[in-house]
């Protein structure tokens, strides 16, 4: 069961900032999912996981936001 | 700023039975503040104070902020340094986020903190602090502005420096999202890449900040140097005071505005203390007093001794000449070629001399300018790793940054989601607080005399604080006791009923 992190709202860089808060709580090999609408979350969110090492399962556009699946 | 050439905001001299000069508001600087003289019977100066009667208190509105809006809402402190706010912003979430920005993102923010300080350097020196000798000290006061130095120097040399700023804020506003109010600073990086047509401009700009720094520089030599009266006053016991010095300096203790370590050099020019970002607390201590808004800072391991000056006290003061004091020289050609000339000049390192911070603003410009020059031809500028989003979970961190007008720190603390639990900023003016009240006093005793106090008498007092380049709207986040306050109730024909008073102990007296 992924968590659910909503950053709709929230311009560069929160979300990722969000996201890599998150993260640090949850166990290795967990799922996050982040809901973001910021235009330049997908590639905030690219750079991220390849940065930490995470696996980005996923970007899907969900009409107005996207959300993003990571795999810790 | 408070312009001495709008009638409703002219400095007041008013003499009062109990010979106290106050000078309210004081001219040429950010913020507001006062000068209240206290005459002895012979009309001597006996004590003065440079008081700030506004608050700002940032650093408990932002109690409970996301720390990643810092950079933005700290900004707001001040329309001259938002810049410096920004950058102590920025690197203070690095810290706190524990990431190291990538070279090219290093690289953009020192480009950008360097065009910052040009314009801000040169922003005084031809718009606050410099009508005083351009115009000239006791000049009419109605002539002591950008004005009368436009009509000193000449419409050419006017445009010339209004195209230079004007170049260099609309080149500020293309790397950092506006010139003032800046976007551009994250944790681990900035926010926009560089291109090569950015680059191309930034060249052109930065060739010609050199040249017009220079001639900055050479008009002080023409204006100031050439004149024997200036010097004079410029190196008189009046504008003295020998304290310790402050600043930031790169591993061959040159000066650096934007990363490096802290250096502190004692009267003689002695390193007492060298510390990173995280120490500062270490070194700096705080003493608060009842009768400013204003904190002062003092040297820890000596302790507060009062306003005094010497080895022995642990006041300390930053700002350009501080800066050059406690560094060994400059990393750039033409401005190690000045600053060696400007000790020279003085009669050695370090120099006391209050008034000699204007000339070691201007090689502070030039120093910015050729800097600018070298990191134009990096070629990391234009490289697309900008940011690093390695971020681990907030809990603590310290930025430092050299503002124009000195020593900047930024300390936050959060929450592990990053929401701000305590801010603590110990600003460039703060640094300067104790000194600036020193040199107010002294050059009052030294130039009122016997209850005699003219307006160009009264602007060579200001002229002490003037030369530090205070910002007082940056400096005012502490509220000791209760706030003083003064409330007038007039009958709606003016007429004066009570005059109600409250202390900063919370008393209360009504007239």
């Amino acid at each position: 069961m992924a968590e659910v992190l909503d950053c709709r709202g929230m311009k560069c860089p929160q979300p990722v900032l969000k996201a890599a808060i998150k993260a640090n709580s949850m166990a290795a090999g967990s799922v996050l999912e982040v809901r973001a609408d910021c235009p330049s979350f997908p590639s905030d969110v690219q750079k991220w996981c390849a940065d930490t090492g995470k696996v980005l399962v996923s970007i899907v556009d969900q009409g107005g936001y996207k959300t993003a699946t990571i795999q810790l | 700023m408070n312009p001495t050439t709008n009638p409703s905001m002219k400095s007041t001299m008013k003499s009062t039975m109990s010979k106290t000069i106050t000078i309210d508001p004081i001219t040429r600087l950010e913020g507001h503040g006062k000068i209240d003289l206290f005459l002895d019977d012979a009309g001597n100066v006996e004590r003065a104070f440079f008081q700030v009667p506004e608050l700002r208190g940032f650093e408990s509105f932002v109690e409970g902020r996301r720390s990643e809006d810092m950079p933005q809402i700290t900004s707001r402190i001040c329309g001259v340094c938002p810049s410096a706010h920004h950058m102590a912003a920025t690197k203070t979430l690095d810290a706190l986020y524990g990431v190291e920005p990538p070279p090219a993102a290093e690289t953009i923010r020192r480009v950008f903190y360097n065009l910052f300080m040009i314009e801000d350097h040169l922003l005084h020196f031809f718009f606050l602090g410099g009508p005083d000798f351009i115009v000239g000290p006791t000049a009419p006061k109605a002539a002591r502005n950008i004005l009368g130095v436009v009509e000193k120097v000449g419409l050419d040399v006017s445009r010339q420096l209004i195209d230079m700023r004007g170049r260099i804020r609309s080149l500020m506003a293309t790397i950092g999202g506006k010139p003032i109010h800046p976007v551009l600073g994250l944790p681990g990086g900035v926010a926009k890449q560089l291109t090569e047509e950015i680059r191309a401009e930034l060249k052109t700009v930065a060739a010609d900040a050199v040249q017009f720094t220079q001639f900055s520089l050479k008009a002080f030599d023409d204006i100031v140097l050439g004149n024997k009266q200036y010097v004079d006053l410029i190196t008189s016991d009046t504008y003295s005071h020998a304290t310790h010095y402050m600043g930031m300096v790169d591993k061959n203790n040159c000066v650096d505005f934007y990363g490096g370590e802290m250096r502190v050099v004692d009267p003689y020019g002695v390193e007492i203390e060298r510390f990173r970002e995280p120490e500062y607390a270490r070194v700096i201590a705080e003493h608060v007093e009842p009768w400013s808004y204003m904190k002062f800072p003092y040297l820890r391991k000596i302790g507060w001794k009062g306003f005094v000056d010497g080895k022995e006290s642990g006041v300390y003061r930053v700002a350009p000449l501080a800066r050059l004091n406690a560094a060994d020289g400059m990393s750039t050609p033409l401005a190690q070629q000045t600053y060696e000339r400007m000790y020279k000049t003085l009669g050695g390192k370090p120099a006391h001399s209050t008034l000699a911070n204007h000339w070691a603003r201007l090689i502070e410009a030039l120093f910015a300018a050729e800097e600018l020059v070298a990191l134009a031809n990096r070629q990391e500028l234009t490289s697309p790793e900008i940011r690093n989003t390695n971020l681990k979970t907030p809990r603590e961190g310290v930025g430092i940054v050299e503002a124009p007008r000195g020593t900047l720190i930024h300390h936050y603390t959060t929450d592990e989601r990053g929401i701000m639990k305590t801010a603590n900023l110990i600003v460039a003016t703060l640094n300067n607080a104790a000194a600036m009240n020193m040199s107010v006093e002294k050059a009052a005793r030294g130039l009122v005399r016997d209850g005699r106090a003219d307006d160009g008498l009264l602007n060579m007092v200001e002229m002490a604080f003037r030369a530090y380049d205070p910002c007082l709207g940056c400096a005012t986040h502490c509220l000791p006791g209760k706030m003083p306050l003064r409330v007038n109730l007039r009958r709606s024909n003016g007429e004066s009923l009570a005059i109600i008073t409250r202390e900063s102990d919370g008393t209360q007296r009504r007239c």
